[in-house]
Formats: structure tokens, sequence, C-alpha cells
């Protein structure tokens, strides 16, 4: 389903990462590796966060060549997500829902798992916490039923409730037919898990 | 204790700007006392020149408008942000129990007392004026500053006695708006809730100078001047990348996630059209007032490409304003040179390609990180 071939990526004339090919079929994938061997980075690749020298294709839809048919099945959370500290979060569900085209329902239920709705609709983000901040990009990441759904550190700072809630969704999500990939320092995760080395790549 | 705290602190936390300032006033007097005697008028007539011309020419009585406002501005967001530090918190249980009228007569003394620089400087016009030209102009300017004056003490003492909150009326402003319509509101509600001052300095230059071009460059604004034009928008576009390069920081720090979206790459460089159309409101509106119907909409499309070509130049070289200076002033005297071999077509085209190549090679703010590409 995703496939990635000659994939370069170097920051300061220094490889950081390089991937002859590697490809993702449905389910669930735990990319491995040591600090800086280059998660992070492939991950924002795969998102079309960074840019790259190599292929990056979904269903033969390349990144390069046509990155709005590809984005649109491809969503991202990122490790410490950063957003404009003025809007609600609310404001930026329904900014991502239009540019997801995703819809209100699906996102309330996440929002009632999540414990979010007391503070969602009227909190401008500079007032949440860290937890809440995760939270939040968790749930953007699911709007619009992505094929691809790349989950950056996703355990990070998030409660106990909110681990069981994100573990559901992950293996609901897999059960939907897609694709989870996510990095995470747990030693073990509680659903099974195709495991990606990074070292072993490089 | 509260001028102790307010007025004393406002002058320290601005000293730099005073020192600038008071340099600034001192080198011209300097100047006219040497170089008086070399110049068509007397030390006196020079002496005098700057604040007769407050009081009485139009086009300085509205920048003399927009500094006090700049001004007044600038101090009373340090007012209202001293009131809110936790340090004053004991104001809301003590001097704002107070009657109204001594929590205004107060106010009066502190406002005053900051805004001295403006309020003497608007007096000593005005009878200078009176004096030397007998006219009465630079009352009105007196006036405006009082009238100022006293919205900023009203303001205080409302702001003032309201209780700690997060919400505060610009967040309120801005959560209360529909972001669904617009994805450009955000950029905007950026600068106007984070930048607002620089964009306040910005805009007032942008008129000022297209009001001195149209009015005292000596030329016909109702007959298609391509030229000066062109000058126009090259000027407010030079003026505007200190916006943009805000604007740029923003996007890159805040607004990375937005690269996740589905746009095609055309579509994120169009997307800037909108936002630039809505950011030059001031100067289009002065554009359509100072230059015929024609010549305004061939000025706002000069302008919208040049800010294209300084948005994509910026993308290129990322955060670093010296460089982005450097390139800004060999681009702006390139500009020039072509435009006195009439080369208008030629500017426009080569600027929509570099703009748009430039874009597409650096639109995902690598160059903000400090990253080399591959």
């Amino acid at each position: 389903m995703l496939r990635i071939e000659n994939l370069n990526k170097s920051f300061s004339k220094k490889l950081v990462l390089q991937i002859d090919l590697l490809e993702f079929d449905r389910g669930i994938y735990w990319i491995k590796g040591e600090n800086g061997s280059g998660k992070s980075t492939l991950l924002k690749c795969i998102a079309g966060i960074l840019s790259f020298r190599g292929e990056i294709s979904l269903k033969n839809t390349s990144l390069k060549k046509s990155p709005q048919n590809y984005l649109k099945y491809v969503n991202y959370s990122d490790t410490e997500p950063v957003y404009p500290d003025f809007l609600s979060g609310m404001q930026l569900i329904k900014f991502f829902l239009e540019c997801k085209n995703g819809n209100m329902e699906e996102v309330q239920g996440l929002i009632n798992d999540f414990d979010m709705s007391n503070y969602i609709n009227h909190q401008p983000l500079s007032s949440y916490s860290s937890g809440m901040l995760k939270k939040l990009s968790l749930v953007l990441s699911f709007i619009g039923n992505p094929k691809v759904l790349l989950l950056d550190e996703p355990y990070i700072t998030l409660d106990q409730h909110a681990i069981s809630v994100l573990n559901d969704r992950i293996v609901k999500q897999q059960s939907n037919g897609n694709s989870i990939i996510l990095t995470s320092h747990l030693n073990i995760l509680p659903f099974p898990t195709t495991n990606i080395n990074l070292s072993d790549c490089k | 204790m509260l001028i102790n705290i307010f007025v004393k602190g406002f002058y320290k936390k601005y000293a730099k700007l005073f020192f600038f300032s008071f340099c600034l006033f001192a080198s011209y007097f300097l100047f006219i006392q040497i170089a008086g005697v070399y110049l068509s008028h007397t030390r006196d007539f020079w002496t005098l020149f700057i604040s007769l011309q407050f009081a009485t020419e139009p086009i300085f009585i509205l920048l003399f408008g927009i500094l006090s406002l700049w001004y007044m501005i600038l101090s009373f967001s340090y007012l209202k942000k001293e009131l809110n530090t936790k340090k004053l918190d004991f104001l809301k249980y003590t001097f704002f129990t107070n009657g109204t009228s001594s929590r205004y007569k107060t106010w009066l003394v502190i406002v005053a007392l900051i805004n001295l620089p403006v309020l003497f400087y608007s007096f000593y016009s005005f009878i200078i004026g009176f004096i030397v030209l007998n006219k009465f102009t630079g009352a009105y300017t007196v006036l405006y500053v009082i009238f100022l004056c006293l919205l900023s003490i009203v303001g205080l003492d409302f702001l003032g006695k309201k209780p700690i909150s997060d919400k505060k009326f610009i967040n309120n402003l801005v959560l209360s708006l529909n972001l669904n319509w617009f994805s450009t509101i955000i950029n905007l509600a950026n600068l106007f809730k984070n930048k607002l001052l620089a964009v306040i300095a910005v805009k007032a230059f942008c008129i000022l100078t297209m009001i001195i071009i149209a009015n005292y460059m000596e030329i016909n604004t109702h007959e298609l001047n391509f030229k000066i034009l062109f000058f126009t928008a090259l000027t407010i576009a030079s003026f505007t990348t200190i916006i943009l390069y805000n604007d740029f920081l923003f996007e890159g720090n805040r607004l990375m996630f937005s690269l996740n979206f589905p746009i095609s790459k055309i579509g994120r460089f169009l997307k800037a059209i909108p936002f630039f159309l809505i950011l030059m409101i001031p100067e289009e509106i002065v554009s359509f007032i100072q230059f015929d119907f024609i010549a305004s909409i061939i000025f706002i499309i000069t302008l919208l490409v040049f800010l294209l070509i300084i948005r994509s130049g910026i993308f290129a070289v990322g955060n670093r304003p010296m460089l982005i200076l450097k390139i800004l002033t060999i681009f702006y005297f390139i500009t020039l040179l072509l435009l006195l071999y009439n080369l208008f077509y030629l500017i426009l085209i080569i600027s929509i390609m570099f703009a748009l190549i430039l874009f597409m090679k650096n639109y995902k703010f690598e160059a903000l990180k400090g990253n080399d590409e591959n």
C-alpha cells in the first residue's frame, strides 16, 4: 500500500536517513531505533512535512507528483505538537475537518472518549497542558478516515485513561483495514505489531 | 506609589527608545547650528521648521497623528500588561475600591506623565504655529492627543476593574471567528494579535509613502504612469517585508502541521493572494483615492507580484533577517534599474517566475530550521 524507494534525507549535509525499499501493508507497524536514528524524520517525510530525495507513494499515488491526492489519506500526529496558541481546540478541529474532509460526529466521539468536552470549545490553546495538546493532536490525526496514520511517540504525556482510549482507536483503525505506523520508547505495546528497526535500513 | 510603579517602569523599559529619539533631535539641532549658515533660510527658520510643519501642514499633521497613536498604543499596552501581572493583584481590592473620581484623577496623572513627550510636543507645535504663522490648525492635534489620553484613562480603568481572566478581549474576538471559511484568517489573526504595533507602523509608513509620492512628486496621478506605479508598489512591498517575515516565522513554527493537508504546491503558492489582498486593504483604499481606477488596479497587481517574490525570497533565505535585508536591497535597486529602462512586463514576468520557482523549492520551511535539503 505505502511504498518507500531510495529515500535519502540529510540535515546540513549529514545523512540521517537512507532507505532502499520499505513497504507497508495493512496493520500496525512499530518503527524502532536509537535516538537520532531518523524515526521522526521518516514519519515527517511520509507525512509530507519534510522534503526528501527518492520516492514515497500510496497505492501508486506519488507524494511528490500528486501531493493533493496522496495527503488526503495520510494523517500525522507530532511528538510535541505546536499550534497557533490563540485558537481554541474546537476551531482547530473545524479547520482540520474542512481541510481533511472529515465529519463532526466521529470527532465528537473522540472528544468524549478523551474527556475533552469541558475545555475544547472555550479555552485557547495557550492554556492547554502538554497532555491536553497531545490529546488534541491525536484527535486531529484521526480526522477524515486516514488510510495511513502516522503517530510519533503517541503515548508520551498521556494519562492512563487516554492511553487505553488510544489503544482501542488504533486497534479499530487496523480492523478497518488501514495502516498505522508509530514510534514509541515503550517496551511493549498491547497489540500485535510488525517491528521495523531503522538501524537495519540505513 | 502607582505613579512610581507605572511611570518610572515605563520610562525605564523604553529608556533606549527615548535616548535614541533625543539623540535624533539633538543631531538635527546641532546640524542646523553648524550648517544653518549654508542653507537658504535662517537658522531660526530651520529650528522651527519641524514644529511649524507639524502644526500647519496636513501631511505632517497626519504623520504626527499616526506617531502619537503608535506611542499611545505602546503606553496603553504597557499599562494593561502591568495591570494583569500577579504583583499588582492587590490593586483589585485596594485602588479599584476607591471612588470613580479619585481613580480617574490618579489615572489622569499617570497617563499624562507617561504621554508627556507627545502632549508637550503637540502644545509646543501649536504655540509655535500660532505665534509665527498665526494658524490654529495645531489645536486639532492637541485636541486629538488629549482625546487619546482620555480614551486611555477610561480603557485602563475599565480593564483594571475586570477580574483577571485568560479570556481577553482580542482572544474572545479571535475565538469567535469561524475559521471554516478561510484558513488565511489564522495568519491575519496572528498578526493582529501578536504583531499589532509592527502592522500599524508598517501601514503608517506605507500610506505616508503613497501620499508623498502622489502629492509631492509633481506627477499627474490621473495619467497612467507605469514608472510611478511600479516604484510605489516596490517601495510598499519592501516596507511590508517586516510583516511577511513575521508571518513566515509564525507559519514555520505554528502552522507546520498544514503541510500535511491535501493541497497542491501551486495551491499553497496561490493561498497567499487572498491574504495579501486583505492585508493590503489600507494601501488599496489609498491607491483608489490617490490614483484613478485603472492605475489603482495596475498598482495592486504589481504590489501582489512584488509581495509574492519577497515572500518566496524569505522562504528561501529562512530565519536570517540581515541576509533578507541585503537581498531585498539588491532586489530593490535592480528593479529600479529595470524601471529606468521601462521594462515593466519583464519585471512582472521575471518576478512571478522567480517567486514560483523559489516557493516550490522552499515551501516546507526547511530554511527556517537551518537545514539543508537532502
